[in-house]
């Protein structure tokens, strides 16, 4: 369960990415439905970080070391963060953002799969 | 005038020194917070768990996250107009990565770990070598150089 849904976040990740990244590369103002998927992406790994923990915690999976709860972490605060410095701006530059919070998550989910 | 304080600093309203609301900073701003996160993270879990093991590069890592966070709150004044403190942590930022990516290389013995700028930041895709350059020309188009003179 866990793997399916760190290899679903690999996945949505690089998709909303892509869709934020055509949004800048075209200069279209971020949509509407880019939030809503970035709020579905960042649901995916909340989720994906309970999960873990809760395997952890119940003994049901070895704890992987330091740097795999690290990465839990990071995975699950970096959209936040980045979101936290738009303010306002809907222009085609905070669609640029997200898409570097989206290849972030991607790269921090890699992570999480390799040192799982 | 402070030629450090001028208006217009990159982005498509600036109107009183308030910071303008949209730009290329947007971008560097959002990869400083990472890259704050990434290699503040990085240093505090090496030298929590194994500072022993290669307390330089462990050390330059920790470095490397301050810079970052300086490097975070310069391009959010340079936005605002004052380039001063962004130019200056700029060019040591790139100065600190070159440094470090040549002695990773020359003296590999001294890196038996690998830091954040260890050759030139290649676990990073590279990227801590291009965001001061990156910033750098973004302050240079952003900022305009003086007005040439017309003598009449």
């Amino acid at each position: 369960m866990i793997e399916l849904l760190t290899t679903a976040l690999v996945g949505y990740s690089g998709l909303v990415g892509l869709v934020a990244a055509g949004c800048a590369l075209r200069r279209v103002d971020r949509p509407r439905f880019l939030d809503a998927m970035v709020l579905a992406l960042e649901g995916l790994a909340v989720v994906r970080a309970m999960l873990g923990v809760g395997a952890m915690a119940s003994g049901s999976h070895a704890v992987p070391g330091v740097t795999h709860l690290a990465y839990l972490v990071t995975a699950v605060a970096v959209l936040p963060l980045l979101l936290s410095t738009l303010d306002e701006d809907r222009s085609h530059w905070s669609a640029a953002v997200i898409a570097v919070g989206c290849l972030a998550v991607l790269v921090v989910a890699l992570r999480l799969q390799a040192t799982w | 005038m402070n030629p450090s304080r001028l208006p217009g600093a990159g982005g498509t309203a600036n109107v009183g020194g308030d910071a303008p609301r949209t730009g290329p900073h947007r971008v560097l701003i959002a990869v400083y917070a990472l890259f704050t996160v990434a290699a503040g993270a990085r240093s505090a879990v090496q030298l929590a768990t194994d500072a022993g093991v290669a307390p330089v590069a462990y050390g330059l890592s920790a470095v490397a996250a301050c810079t970052y966070a300086a490097g975070w709150y310069a391009i959010t004044r340079a936005a605002q107009g004052a380039t001063g403190l962004a130019r200056v942590l700029l060019w040591l930022e790139l100065g600190g990565v070159v440094v470090v990516g040549t002695l990773s290389l020359v003296k590999p013995a001294w890196f038996t770990e690998a830091s954040v700028w260890s050759q030139f930041g290649l676990g990073y895709g590279f990227v801590p070598v291009a965001l001061p350059v990156c910033g750098l020309l973004w302050l240079r188009s952003a900022v305009p150089g003086p007005t040439p003179r017309l003598d009449a």
